[in-house]
């Protein structure tokens, strides 16, 4: 629910022993520990959430876009060339720009649920969340790298990418979900619609991007295509 | 005047004992449902016509809040003349507020959608594709299906306001059904006056067609169904 009062500060344990033990949840935290926490303990961060505790976000969004990043980086190397640093910068641009037509709507949908939350909560929830799908990404790193030094085919390249990428985002979204039904959710109904509209704005705005994996002469392919025509070229 | 658009959330949430407290301050919550209408329809209205033209975007930016003010105007005292005969203790006032909320929560969720609708504008063919048609298709249906969401959405939210403030679950549906058929009857035939909404790919950029107020949308409907029979 919503505080008006000054941020409480989270105390949070993490009992991995290559970690040390005890962390704040604030600014200082270290990245290794808030990327554990959002593994864990991500209640612990929904309680930061709620209780107007933001300090620690600037190194979840720094999360979220390193990771991306990295999967980027990957992602690129299918083609080499120009497409190593390419491939980062568009997949990165695809999921900011991507959330930032969404966000409005979720706002909205999230309301119709009944969900008691203001925009800087949303927005640290849909942030974290994105961290989560980074940090998931991350993790499918080794064999999205084998994967790309291995096969041949664009269009299966594109298929793996697929694979890894909807599990990702299923936990980043499943992180927001958790995350408003403390806030109030009712029923699901809405948000599932506005999930499935994210997904799609997400793909279609990966086609726009495009080539993400492929090559081509232009930075930007100036053609307009719909993602499920841009798919099923490929023979 | 003590509207503010702190108020919106409670609107979206829409928990009847919430907006039964709106008409305690039942003036100030009408500016705000009339803001809102301009601002959420102003937007989607730009979105419906941005793909004719610009000046498509503006003149429908116009026109979609103007028809849910003249519908929620036109029918203010039918419809509160509907809730009192069918035993709905509502003002005038009160009864004109609670269309107002339904057609303001309307125009936030679609002006909600507005981004989004722009996103799929930019990403279809233009008008200049040699198939125009399959593009204005898609279009028409996407706003045909997003109307009709935030067209459902909000009507939930007033069946739930008026079971509240009736007590009374079939109470609540009759007032509903009949502010709904009266609101649907001026406005089909407005948006028939006001049109074009969604034009056609070759008609030229207008505010109105001509003569606008000739033909009627019942009248247009009853010689498409006649000429569909005779065929």
């Amino acid at each position: 629910m919503n505080h008006d009062d000054s941020s409480e500060v989270e105390h949070i344990t993490l009992k991995n022993p290559s970690i040390n033990n005890d962390y704040t949840l604030d600014q200082h935290i270290p990245f290794l520990a808030l990327f554990a926490c959002i593994l864990r303990t991500p209640t612990t961060l929904l309680n930061a959430i709620e209780n107007n505790n933001f300090s620690y976000l600037k190194k979840a969004f720094i999360i979220a876009l390193v990771c991306h990043l990295i999967y980027g980086i990957i992602m690129g190397g299918f083609s080499g060339g120009e497409q190593w640093l390419f491939s980062p910068i568009k997949g990165v641009f695809s999921i900011a720009f991507t959330s930032l037509l969404c966000f409005p709507s979720l706002y909205i949908f999230a309301c119709l649920s009944g969900v008691n939350i203001t925009t800087h909560q949303l927005a640290a929830l849909f942030i974290t969340g994105l961290a989560l799908t980074g940090q998931i990404l991350l993790g499918f790193l080794p064999i999205a790298f084998i994967f790309s030094f291995s096969i041949d085919s664009l269009h299966f390249m594109g298929a793996i990418h697929l694979i890894i990428i909807m599990p990702s985002l299923f936990f980043g979204l499943r992180f927001m979900m958790k995350g408003l039904a403390q806030f109030g959710l009712e029923k699901n109904n809405i948000l599932a619609i506005w999930q499935i509209i994210f997904i799609i704005t997400l793909l279609q705005m990966s086609t726009i991007m495009r080539p993400l994996i492929g090559t081509s002469e232009q930075f930007l392919t100036a053609e307009k295509q719909f993602f499920l025509s841009h798919w099923t070229q490929y023979k | 005047m003590n509207t503010s658009l702190s108020d919106l959330p409670d609107l979206c949430r829409a928990k009847p004992h919430v907006l039964d407290t709106w008409f305690d301050t039942a003036k100030e919550k009408t500016y705000l449902c009339i803001l809102l209408i301009i601002i959420g329809g102003g937007l989607y209205g730009a979105a419906i016509g941005y793909w004719r033209d610009p000046l498509q975007a503006l003149y429908i930016a116009i026109k979609f809040p103007l028809l849910l003010l003249l519908v929620a105007v036109g029918n203010a005292v039918l419809n509160g003349m509907l809730a009192q005969v069918l035993g709905l203790n509502l003002s005038f006032r009160h009864s004109f507020l609670a269309i107002l909320m339904s057609f303001a929560l309307l125009s936030v969720i679609v002006g909600a959608l507005t981004p989004l609708c722009f996103f799929l504008i930019y990403n279809l063919p233009s008008l200049h594709d040699p198939t125009p048609q399959l593009t204005y298709s898609a279009l028409v249906y996407t706003h045909v299906i997003i109307i009709a969401f935030a067209g459902t959405m909000a009507n939930i939210r007033l069946i739930n306001l008026l079971q509240h403030l009736c007590g009374e679950r079939q109470q609540a549906r009759y007032i509903f059904s009949t502010w709904l058929a009266v609101n649907l009857l001026l406005g089909s035939q407005l948006s028939w006056n006001l049109r074009p909404f969604f034009g056609t790919p070759y008609s030229p950029v207008a505010f109105f067609r001509d003569n606008p107020f000739q033909g009627s949308f019942y009248e247009s409907l009853f010689n498409m169904a006649l000429r569909f029979l005779s065929n």
